[in-house]
């Protein structure tokens, strides 16, 4: 199935659940913006920094992109994601992490 | 008796449609009710109402005079507001609509704290899932989600809602999740015909797809408990999901076919003019709205 995930929504939602503890002041505003400037309500982008999502398959990309392992990733394969869709995500997640270490 | 207290009487009647019950609203007997229209009409030299053993009705020419009366006694309280202060300090009665169930769970907790703030000041709710016509109705403020037709009324916007499709987790597991709007067919439909009655659905680039829901419910709170209870999906405005997306009952699906988002707008006749009840409720209720994170 060749459904992708990395919309610009799901992109910061899983930006905002990886750099839920760390993000400084100046950053959370950006984010907060972003958000804004994309249709979320701030209560999407809380639930998003908790590591889930309102959306289901959002909530499916935030899982992979926070715990990737074999369960999350069949769990994603399982709601419609391409193999890819999950490689991209793991590889977007690793990269967050890289930048906010 | 002065004239304009024989005008509020008339008016009581016409809408109580009974001098019974206006006697007792106004602390009066009935005949001092009955001798207080007897002697307008005397003054006007018509018949204002036709007196039957059931009830009271107007005539063609009293149906006229109760629209003046009210208009001119609304003139009045005004005035003597005015007079009094009450564009300074909230005083008297509020009345408020909305729908019914964004009324109930976001309007109510302002509608309250407003009381609290102003501990002299009464309320009326008017929460109810049908257009009001604010002005003949005699409301002040209207909390309206959805475009607004032109209008000389002052409208604040405070927030927006998206109409969502959502399903339980539950569900999901056991049927799974449609990818596109035309995979609806082959799921359980809750439909609420609360606001929206026809079985066609409008989604985002205007598609529309024919829904046949297998459960049509006069209420969205039906429609929604039995999302929630994992029996099928339902397509309601996300504000009334709220509590549940918070809790992780229900999530939503076809968040890309979505249509765009309504706006949620604040509404009062009066404008730059209006009483200080009403400028300090849509104050309070606006800062309130704009802070409600599921709303913004």
């Amino acid at each position: 199935m060749g459904r992708s995930p990395i919309d610009p929504r799901v992109r910061l939602s899983i930006e905002l659940a990886l750099t839920a503890n760390n993000a400084m002041p100046s950053q959370f505003a950006k984010q907060e913006e972003a958000g804004r400037a994309l249709g979320m309500t701030g209560a999407e982008m809380d639930v998003a920094r908790r590591g889930s999502s309102f959306d289901f398959h959002t909530s499916i990309a935030v899982s992979l992109a926070l715990h990737a392992c074999r369960e999350t990733r069949q769990r994603a394969r399982d709601a419609g994601f391409s193999k890819e869709t999950c490689e991209e995500i793991e590889c977007l997640a690793l990269s967050l992490r890289a930048q906010t270490a | 008796m002065d004239r304009w207290q024989a005008m509020r009487i008339f008016v009581k009647v016409a809408e109580t449609e009974s001098f019974a019950d206006t006697a007792r609203q106004m602390f009066m007997s009935a005949p001092a009710v009955t001798r207080a229209v007897a002697s307008l009409e005397d003054l006007i030299g018509a018949r204002l109402l036709v007196r039957t053993t059931r009830s009271v009705k107007m005539t063609e020419a009293g149906v006229r005079y109760f629209e003046d009366c009210r208009r001119i006694l609304a003139d009045i309280a005004e005035a003597e507001a005015a007079a009094g202060g009450s564009y300074a300090t909230p005083t008297g009665t509020l009345s408020i609509t909305a729908s019914a169930l964004f009324g109930q769970m976001y309007v109510l907790p302002i509608v309250t704290s407003y009381l609290d703030t102003y501990a002299t000041m009464k309320a009326k709710t008017l929460f109810i899932d049908r257009p009001v016509n604010i002005v003949e109705e005699g409301i002040d403020v209207a909390v309206r989600i959805g475009h607004l037709p032109d209008s000389n009324l002052s409208a604040v916007k405070v927030g927006s809602v998206r109409r969502v499709m959502c399903g339980s987790p539950k569900y999901f597991e056991r049927y799974g999740v449609p990818n596109s709007p035309d995979d609806l067919k082959d799921h359980r439909i809750a439909a609420s015909t609360a606001a929206w009655a026809s079985p066609e659905w409008k989604f985002g680039n205007d598609l529309r797809v024919f829904v046949d829901a297998a459960l049509q419910c006069n209420t969205n709170e039906a429609a929604i408990q039995s999302a929630r209870e994992g029996w099928g999906l339902t397509r309601v405005l996300n504000y009334q999901i709220g509590p549940a997306l918070v809790a992780g009952e229900l999530q939503i699906v076809l968040s890309e076919f979505e249509e765009p988002a309504l706006p949620i707008h604040i509404l009062h006749p009066e404008g730059r003019h209006a009483p200080a009840k009403v400028r300090a409720f849509v104050d309070m209720a606006a800062s309130r709205l704009r802070e409600n994170r599921l709303l913004n």
